[in-house]
């Protein structure tokens, strides 16, 4: 039993109203999906669904694009705080992203007051990314914009539905600020359908439970999910974790930008607080609700996918998200690629520190996710088809990512994004069908996963051109090119960078023509172009101009000496990885000739790759410890496979290589200051890196090892003049018991 | 004496179904499926109907005239990976494409709660693993133009890399082969040359249709099961000759047709996930003669529980089906499954009840099968409560623990919650009810249809246990239990006729050239009409029906559009099927969604055919008393929705007419019907007709 308030509601009741909570957001979507008929919500699913209580929190989440979500609480919350003028059937329109707040421009927010017996009793809402909001760039991702004039339409709290009459007037107002205005309409239509239909389900639902044991549901759903949580919470260690990410633009000018994450895990809350993070700047900018649906995309689905989508998850939570920098942008900095550069970041470093503390606790460990990709490379392709019409599209296959490794297995290849829960691409003949543009390949992209004990997922590569096109204009909206974007967890190394090239003028033709299609674009003849990531206005191709992007795959976990080396020859079996990479990284010896395993020299590549590792590493043993004389020291902690604390038997505390038992400092040190640290180019951790011409400084991938056994014990992405970040204090009180 | 017989093998039970065409008299069976074998199944049915009317099956077999045959062999060999070594051969560049998946393979077949856990999520073990694909260098444009001609000794040494890993069939699929079909012939001629054993499957032959996964992965499906149900059919039928049957054999398809044996092999895909369909099709059958047009079809079994929907008598068809997790492009009737059956596990979970999708299947079985299942069921609810007679499961063949049912709720469930066990199982029914009943709203409101103007056939060995809660709250009036509800997929087989489908995509955006359009029609008329000479039928029995599929353009998704004959003759073709589209649209999807302005696109188009046969002639029996009294077979105690004792009924003696009052229970040999609630009615095809109470 569940008691909440005066009412208590049984364990059945409880499951069968959440079911049914969560099938009314399943036949919104039906409903959004009939009416809209766009491309963005018909396939690629970019929409989200969301019933709020009186006071506006969150009773059930759609399980469609977690990133659209965290605008529908915010609006929601600010009507209940400041709109009187509430009346049944109203509803409410928004995509301004400053007040109360939203994710960027294009998303657009509906909300629909539910009234029984004359009184708000809920909220449905919908949120859907249109093709087009205005803004100085088709598709309003506004590359270069210097302000959110620049960006599109900012659209108030506005009533659309007044008292059940749809204002025509108000959608004639928004629409003809689109590129695609009919598009939009319909998308409009078919949020408004898809809420009036949840009013409708709703009633149902509250006409045969009462209103009484409904509102108590609420609660308890509420109640319910905030008390799971915070049981989970407390499974875990205390401590502060803390990881950075960096970008070399901020979508406007090339400059050093750091977001800075230090999340702090005490008892049964966690404090996300991003201090430290670069000030706002370029169109690279989150706003404050992209932060937030940024969170949810790591949050919700490592934490809390068995626990019900309510408020309550978010209850334990705190964030602080300084005004004015990188994760809070204020009017007017721009922010139409937020939510998918700095948000993504945001995503990724989250998942990676969640991770670590899930990796202390042997219940959780299955859950771990090593880091997915923290930037994605769109692509906007536009201009005439063969007929004379008007086209213009964002690829859609972008977010084509590699999922992170686990910690029993390698991470999905092509996993899609992860907050996008069903992510979906376009075949290639209905590209082809519908766009004059031709496809020469979509293929895995050899050595982009991050290597490890188990190796990150794979991205894509995909090279296509213009065909039969009149007119085509291509633009790459930046991505993170310099930078591998999906680092490795516990000892896993990065995955790839990604990019747009391009080859001007090939000899594309004649090469299909002699019955021989190229393997990779950079086999042709032509001039190679690495788009620039700063800023890529919009290009005119010729019809011979070829360009390709190549996705980011998942970061590895654990050491990649210790990956099983059948694993490794699978991998070079199934063109994964190269040969050159089994032995380089993963000191798997392969015969080159017969394909063959051999396990000896496999064992002696391995040894001799520790020991280079210890004789590279900048810093020797320090601060040796006194050899242990007395007992073997107890495990009090498990930080990961390699790192523990353990206690002696005076009760003192150290970290520990796992491996080999060496004991690196006490366990109030900063264990990364006690570790053998190398520091290697991206190019040398074993998936493909793009040449940095323009960095003021180089990145690097900073290893940290044991001294005494040359484990790996984490590999962090960061730029040479940036201080060794301490990553981990763990609370020691609770460890002496 | 003629007889008709219909075979239908399931996970668990094979159900046998006699008709004696003279009389109209039904008869059934239902023995275990028997594997490796399935074959030894069919044939012990078979037995079993010959021991009840006493007559040597090898007269049975010899005065049959139709032998049909529904049969799991197909979906199995996909489930457990069974099939031959398969190698594919696609277009240079594009040899990742059913590894991509499209991305959505992640989560694709899977249920809401599964797909929350990303991290957990895994794509589908391919069934072409990545070493046994090969591209070859070629490439045909949109328009079917040839920009790189197919590079003949690349392929060469790719079939003999193919040949060399020991591939006994090999799929080819280039891209745009369905406008184009040219090389894909070519990449055939060499297979055989290179090597003739090896089987080879076209995608323009299979599914001449635009897509190139799911047309990749029909074709790899049907070359990967073509063996598996060659070496099955060929056996059974060799098994059945010898046992003197002399008709041809028939087996069920996803379409929701049957093709003969013969031809089963080279169309194996179409044999996948066909076992719920024999039930669609007799619902619709029983739906007509007994005047219900709008019907929602519900099969609850052991693990699962199917939902289709069928309007004005007919079928609704997913044109884009997904078979275990990966997409295929042969439209299929649309039904809609989720773990919900006798057999699902209950289990508590964030201080709630939660029901499969989890099955304890056949062995162990709920906990009250007594064979080590320690997991608590919603039939070891349905036991507790009073609902099952623990005594008269399977007619009494099967025995039953009921101690066993209780202890589990009780470990498993009420303990841990803190409530009684009554509760506790009360729960248990409530939330899978609840859960098929959500199903069924999202089917028909969820899709824009309006439930008050559809009946329920329940069937399936639990469906009639849980029909009435299942449907009540929708506004549904009627739930029809058809007498013969657990030989109902067999007796769907006899009914089901002979179906082809042929289809050709040819994207164009309207206006298209009036003469294009009866090409590319009469085509694909002349194939079916070919094919179906080949079976030796009379043409005057064949029925073909042409269809387009069309969309607005921007658009993704396209909507069937069944386009009569007439309408080819018209004058202008194009604006009648602009308008018919247009029609069909609206009537979906409501009125004034649409994107007119954007123009609409044709881009596949259609023709199906099937073979009429007579109709199955159901004995109809005269309406005697609404007295029920003769069948009663005493009372029960229902500890469920505080209803106490009601009436139980012999299902077999119930006399058409005969009225029941709820609450009651009809215990028929295969299932238990129970009715808290309104009232039923014998119909005169001795169906029980359940009248909702109006909510």
């Amino acid at each position: 039993m569940t008691a909440v308030g005066k009412l208590k509601i049984d364990p059945a009741t409880l499951e069968i109203i959440d079911h049914k909570l969560s099938e009314i957001t399943e036949e919104m979507a039906l409903t959004l999906r009939r009416v809209s008929g766009s491309v963005v919500v018909q396939e690629a699913n970019d929409f989200n669904l969301a019933i709020l209580t009186p006071i506006g929190e969150f009773v059930t989440i759609g399980s469609f694009n977690i990133g659209l979500s965290a605008s529908l609480g915010f609006i929601t919350k600010y009507i209940v705080e400041n709109i009187k003028d509430v009346n049944p059937d109203d509803q409410f329109i928004s995509n301004d992203p400053y007040l109360p707040g939203n994710t960027h421009h294009n998303d657009i927010n509906m909300i629909a007051p539910f009234h029984y017996n004359g009184r708000i009793r809920a909220y449905v809402t919908s949120c859907l990314h249109v093709m087009d909001i205005g803004g100085k760039d088709p598709g309003s991702f506004c590359i270069g914009a210097n302000d959110a004039f620049q960006e599109g339409l900012r659209i108030p709290i506005v009533k659309i539905v007044e008292k059940g009459k749809f204002r025509d007037d108000i959608l004639n107002l928004i629409s003809r600020n689109s590129r695609m205005p009919k598009h939009l309409g319909l998308d409009i239509k078919g949020m408004v359908a898809a809420n009036n239909l949840a009013k409708n389900l709703l009633k149902e639902l509250f006409d045969s439970f009462g209103e009484e044991i409904i509102l108590a549901a609420f609660e308890s759903l509420i109640d319910q999910s905030e008390q799971l949580l915070r049981a989970r919470l407390r499974e875990l260690p205390n401590g502060v974790f803390r990881c950075c990410r960096f970008m070399e633009h901020d979508g406007t000018k090339r400059r050093r930008v750091k977001i800075m994450f230090t999340v702090t895990k005490k008892d049964d809350t966690l404090t996300i607080d991003f201090t430290g993070t670069s000030p706002q700047g370029g169109f690279r900018t989150a706003s404050l609700v992209a932060t937030w649906t940024s969170i949810m995309k790591a949050f919700l689905p490592t934490l809390c996918y068995d626990i019900p989508w309510t408020e309550g998850v978010f209850k334990p939570l705190k964030v602080i998200a300084p005004k004015g920098t990188m994760v809070n942008a204020q009017f007017p900095n721009p922010v139409s690629y937020g939510h998918l550069s700095t948000g993504l970041a945001i995503t990724s470093g989250l998942t990676e520190i969640i991770s670590r503390i899930l990796l202390a606790s042997k219940k959780y460990k299955k859950d771990v996710n090593a880091p997915w990709a923290g930037s994605i490379p769109l692509t906007s392709l536009g201009g005439l088809n063969k007929d004379g019409e008007m086209f213009g599209v964002t690829l859609g296959e972008a977010p084509c990512l590699g999922g992170g490794a686990r910690t029993y297995r390698d991470g999905v290849d092509s996993a899609g994004e992860m907050g996008i829960i069903q992510g979906l691409i376009s075949d290639v003949e209905i590209e082809e069908a519908v766009f004059p543009i031709l496809i020469l390949y979509r293929k895995h992209l050899q050595n982009s996963g991050g290597a490890g004990k188990y190796r990150g997922g794979l991205g894509i590569r995909q090279a296509m051109m213009p065909y039969k096109a009149p007119y085509f204009t291509f633009a790459a909206v930046p991505a993170s090119r310099d930078f591998p974007t999906a680092p490795g967890l516990a000892g896993g190394l990065p995955a790839n960078a990604q990019l747009h090239k391009l080859i001007k003028s090939s000899n594309i033709f004649q090469r299909l023509g002699q019955g021989d299609p190229p393997e990779n674009i950079e086999e042709l003849c032509g001039e190679l172009v690495l788009c620039d990531p700063v800023v890529n206005p919009p290009m005119i191709l010729s019809p011979n101009d070829i360009f390709e992007f190549y996705t980011s795959g998942g970061g590895g976990y654990g050491d990649p000496l210790e990956r099983d080396p059948y694993l490794v020859l699978k991998d070079v079996e199934d063109k994964k990885i190269t040969l050159e990479i089994a032995e380089k990284i993963y000191g798997v010896y392969i015969d080159k000739t017969k394909k063959e395993l051999n396990l000896e020299k496999t064992e002696i590549l391995r040894e001799n790759i520790r020991k280079t590792r210890i004789q590279n590493s900048k810093r020797k043993i320090k601060n040796k410890m006194m050899p242990f004389l007395g007992k073997k020291p107890v495990e009090v902690l498990t930080l990961s496979e390699y790192l523990s604390i353990v206690r002696t038997d005076n009760d003192e505390l150290f970290y520990q290589c796992n491996k080999c038992g060496y004991l690196l400092c006490a366990a109030k040190e900063s264990p990364k200051d006690y570790m053998g640290v190398i520091e290697i180019p991206p190019e040398e951790c074993g998936t493909i890196q793009v040449p940095r011409q323009h960095l003021w400084e180089p990145v690097i991938i900073r290893e940290f090892i044991c001294p005494q056994c040359g484990t790996l014990f984490t590999a962090e992405v960061t730029l040479s003049n940036e201080e060794i970040v301490p990553d981990l204090e763990i609370e020691l009180e609770n460890l002496f018991k | 004496m003629e007889y008709q017989i219909g075979v239908d093998t399931g996970g668990t039970f094979t159900e046998t179904v006699l008709v004696n065409i003279e009389t109209g008299e039904i008869l059934y069976s239902k023995v275990p499926t028997t594997y490796p074998d399935q074959s030894v199944g069919v044939i012990n049915g078979i037995e079993e109907l010959s021991r009840e009317l006493g007559i040597s099956s090898q007269n049975i077999l010899e005065k049959t005239s139709i032998f049909c045959h529904g049969t799991t062999i197909a979906t199995n060999a996909l489930i457990n990976r069974t099939g031959s070594k398969t190698g594919l051969i696609t277009t240079k560049g594009f040899e990742d494409t059913t590894l991509i998946m499209r991305v959505f393979g992640r989560v694709a077949g899977l249920s809401r709660d599964e797909m929350k856990n990303i991290g957990a999520c895994e794509k589908p073990e391919p069934i072409v693993p990545r070493e046994l694909i090969e591209g070859v260098p070629e490439r045909v444009d949109a328009e079917g133009n040839v920009l790189c001609p197919l590079n003949i000794n690349a392929t060469k040494n790719a079939v003999e890399r193919l040949c060399r890993k020991g591939v006994k069939a090999v799929a080819v699929s280039l891209l745009w082969s369905f406008k184009n079909p040219t090389h894909e012939m070519e990449v055939n001629k060499i297979v055989k040359e290179i090597d003739p054993s090896i089987y080879t499957c076209l995608s323009s032959d299979v599914s001449p249709t635009i897509r190139e996964y799911s047309r990749t992965m029909t074709t790899i499906l049907n070359a990967y099961l073509r063996n598996t149900v060659d070496t099955y059919l060929v056996a059974l039928t060799k098994k059945l000759k010898e046992k003197g049957l002399k008709a041809p054999i028939y087996v069920m398809q996803l379409t929701g047709g049957v093709i003969p044996a013969g031809e089963a092999p080279d169309k194996a895909v179409y044999l996948i996930n066909s076992g719920p369909t024999g039930g669609m099709i007799a619902a619709q059958f029983l739906g007509e003669l007994c005047g219900y047009k709008n019907l929602i079809t519900t099969d609850m079994g052991g693990t699962s529980f199917d939902v289709g929907i069928i309007i004005k008598n007919k079928p609704s068809i997913d044109l884009f089906p997904y078979v275990e997790r990966f997409p295929i492009s042969i439209p299929a009737l649309d039904i809609v499954t989720i773990g919900a059956g006798g057999g699902s596990i209950a289990r508590v979970e964030a201080g709630r009840i939660k029901v499969g999708p989890t099955s304890a299947g056949s062995t162990p079985g709920p906990a009250c099968y007594g064979r080590g299942g320690e997991e608590p069921t919603v039939t070891d609810a349905d036991i507790v409560l009073g609902i099952i007679d623990p005594n008269h499961f399977v007619g009494g063949k099967f025995k039953i623990y009921e101690p066993l049912a209780y202890d589990a709720i009780k470990n498993k469930i009420a303990e841990p919650l803190g409530i009684d066990v009554i509760e506790a199982a009360e729960g248990i029914r409530r939330v899978v009810d609840a859960r098929m009943s959500d199903l069924i709203r999202r089917r028909t409101a969820g899709k824009g249809l309006d439930p008050r103007e559809f009946n329920v056939f329940a069937y399936g060995g639990a469906g009639p246990t849980h029909c009435v809660n299942y449907t009540q709250g929708l506004g549904i009036h009627k739930c029809i239990v058809p007498y013969y509800s657990t030989a109902f997929s067999a007796l769907g087989l006899l009914i089901s006729e002979t179906k082809r489908s042929f289809a050709l995509s040819h994207p164009q955006k309207l206006p298209l050239d009036a003469e294009r359009f009866i090409e590319i029609f009469s085509s694909l008329k002349k194939r079916a009409v070919e094919a179906f000479c080949l079976e030796g039928a009379n043409l005057k029995d064949v029925v073909l029906s042409f269809s387009l599929d069309m969309r607005y353009r921007g658009q993704v998704y396209e909507i069937n559009v069944p386009i009569s004959p007439n309408v080819l003759l018209s004058e202008d073709i194009n604006v009648e099927i602009s308008k018919i589209f247009e029609e069909k649209y609206d009537s979906i999807y409501g009125k004034e969604s649409g994107y007119r302005e954007a123009g609409v696109e044709v881009i596949t188009f259609r023709v199906e055919g099937y073979r009429k046969k007579p109709k199955l002639a159901i004995k109809k029996y005269p309406i005697s008393t609404k007295d029920p009294s003769k069948a009663l077979k005493g009372k029960r105690e229902v500890r469920f929705s505080d209803i106490g004792s009601v009436d139980v009924y012999y299902g077999e003696k119930l006399m058409p007419g005969n009225v029941i009052e709820a609450p009651a229970i009809i215990d028929y040999i295969g299932t238990t019907v129970f009715v808290p609630n309104g009232w039923a009615e014998v119909d005169e095809f001795l169906n029980l007709v359940i009248n909702l109470k109006g909510d």
